[in-house]
């Protein structure tokens, strides 16, 4: 087959069904972020009280972000360069870059993560986990060297693998099962920890309204922050799916499903853990706020050293160890093989054969992802810079949707014929003024916590982890090459799929 | 469990699932009439 064939192909690919679409997106939104942050965060700000403004940046941020996405995808047919330079122009197709670099150098370090969740699981099912002390396992693990970039490479190959399959017949086929699969394990996971006994005290600390706490501009802004990350929007990642989505797909409704998807998992996940720590962590001898607090090097501390030292001591504690590491597996996975996904599809913008451009995608990722797997702090060092990035990114979205007029964005992109639910004005207001007024208080308020909290002596220097510099130095590294390469980028982006 | 903790799990729990399981079947209803629609469509051609 000619490779102009095979370029024409790929650009063709599509979802064989919206179910299919829906799963995909599910499993990008749906990721360690829920199962491993969320009962952190949600903990740390006061439990009820944090649930309502992770609620209101769900719909003040998140699904806003994720409909002009999944519009601009659809509508342009091409990865996050090509399509900000067919809304925006030309010109501005580094923005797009700067949304595809934020997301692929996430990914790079996601996949060793993956890799921690699939030796995790691989060590519960053999019952490893459960006997050894986690500490020691983990400090085991982590000082091998040789297995975290083992596992991380094991996490790459899977996610390629199924991209090799290509959109319908590795990502959808993928989901189809993995993504109600995922929702079957957490509600049996739920399910049991709500049998235990004492169970409930952990849901009283998940639901009970600590309304004092509602007044502390931090719980707000670690709400919005939440949202942000789970939901993935503005990581470009549903446009990328949108892509390949039907021209008539109702994109208002497709991407309620995936915000309140996302954050219906995230419940699941707190109605299993808290009830599970509350009855099982006294009996240790511990604290269950602190268990559940407690971030641990590279926010591990949950996860990987109390999570199996809690399960081991109930009964059934194996079987409820391996389906806790089995869901994070799972959310992992598929939050990976979207990222990969959006990489791919750039590169199949810029002519290459499809499954070229997913080796070239994963090489990349595993290459550049072994120094995170390799040292922690260069690990936390790239979480903080890109996750901040990720908001840089939501703001790209509203600018991209201001440049094209966004009374005309939501009447032509978004109320397309064909779509049942309209969206109404309230998108429009949101774009405008409350998602840029989010940014800037959500980056001040990081930007805050670099220079008074993380590095309060150092803030200015890019060589600390989590300080300022560093942040500006790399964002602006990646700025200053996109915007020389802005020519380059645009001519590459401009193949288009077909819209039918 | 005390009543606000109960209340507000009703509240944020039924609003949330509740609202993902409404939107799930408003899916499931436009996909069946997608499908009636180009059944009806093969049917006159």
């Amino acid at each position: 087959m000619s490779k102009q064939t095979e370029v024409a192909m790929a650009r063709a690919e599509r979802f064989s069904s919206r179910w299919g679409l829906l799963a995909a997106a599910l499993g990008m939104a749906i990721g360690t972020g829920n199962i491993w942050r969320f009962p952190r965060i949600a903990a740390k700000n006061g439990g009820g009280a944090f649930l309502i403004p992770w609620m209101v940046a769900l719909v003040l941020w998140s699904i806003p972000l994720l409909m002009a996405e999944s519009a601009m995808g659809r509508a342009t047919r091409r990865g996050t360069v090509g399509s900000f330079g067919t809304i925006m122009g030309r010109r501005f197709a580094w923005m797009g870059g700067f949304v595809a670099l934020c997301t692929i150098a996430i990914m790079c370090y996601y996949s060793v993560v993956t890799g921690w969740c699939l030796r995790y699981l691989a060590a519960a099912v053999i019952g490893t986990v459960g006997r050894v002390d986690p500490e020691l396992f983990w400090q085991s693990f982590v000082g091998s060297q040789t297995q975290p970039v083992f596992f991380h490479l094991l996490a790459m190959v899977i996610a390629a693998t199924i991209l090799f399959g290509g959109v319908a017949g590795g990502i959808e086929r993928v989901s189809k099962v993995l993504i109600p699969a995922l929702f079957v394990i957490l509600a049996i996971g739920a399910l049991r920890s709500l049998t235990l006994p004492g169970a409930t005290a952990g849901l009283e600390f998940l639901f009970r309204p600590n309304w004092n706490s509602l007044a502390h501009y931090r719980v707000w802004l670690e709400g919005l922050t939440q949202s942000a990350w789970s939901t993935g929007a503005g990581w470009g990642l549903f446009l990328t799916y949108a892509v390949y989505s039907r021209s008539r797909e109702d994109v208002p409704l497709n991407s309620l499903v995936v915000g309140f998807g996302d954050n219906s998992a995230s419940l699941l996940v707190g109605m299993g853990l808290f009830p599970a720590v509350f009855a099982l962590a006294p009996a240790l001898g511990l604290v269950p706020g602190q268990v559940l607090t407690e971030p641990g090097p590279a926010s591990t501390g949950m996860a990987f050293l109390w999570i199996p030292r809690l399960f081991a001591a109930c009964p059934g504690g194996g079987l409820l160890t391996a389906l806790f590491f089995l869901a994070l597996s799972v959310a992992a996975i598929t939050s990976l093989i979207s990222m990969l996904e959006l990489a791919t599809c750039n590169l199949v913008d810029a002519g290459m054969r499809r499954n070229h451009a997913v080796t070239l995608s994963a090489t990349f990722g595993f290459l550049a992802g072994i120094p995170s797997a390799l040292r922690l702090s260069f690990l936390e060092n790239q979480d903080w810079v890109w996750g901040l990035g990720l908001l840089l990114c939501g703001l790209f979205f509203a600018i991209a949707v201001h440049h094209f007029g966004v009374k005309r964005f939501r009447e032509e992109l978004l109320n397309v014929p064909g779509a049942a639910t309209k969206v109404g004005r309230w998108w429009e207001l949101t774009v405008r003024f409350i998602i840029p007024a989010e940014f800037v208080l959500l980056v001040g308020w990081w930007f805050y916590q670099a220079i008074v909290v993380f590095e309060p002596h150092s803030w200015w220097n890019p060589l600390r982890p989590f300080s300022l510099g560093t942040c500006v130095i790399q964002w602006g590294a990646g700025v200053t090459v996109l915007l020389l390469a802005n020519r380059f980028l645009a001519r590459c982006s401009k193949g288009a799929r077909s819209s039918s | 469990m005390s009543t606000a903790a109960i209340i507000m799990m009703i509240i944020i729990v039924g609003g949330v699932w509740g609202t993902f399981a409404f939107l799930l079947v408003r899916v499931a209803r436009q996909e069946k009439q997608a499908i009636d629609d180009s059944q009806q469509q093969v049917c006159k051609q």
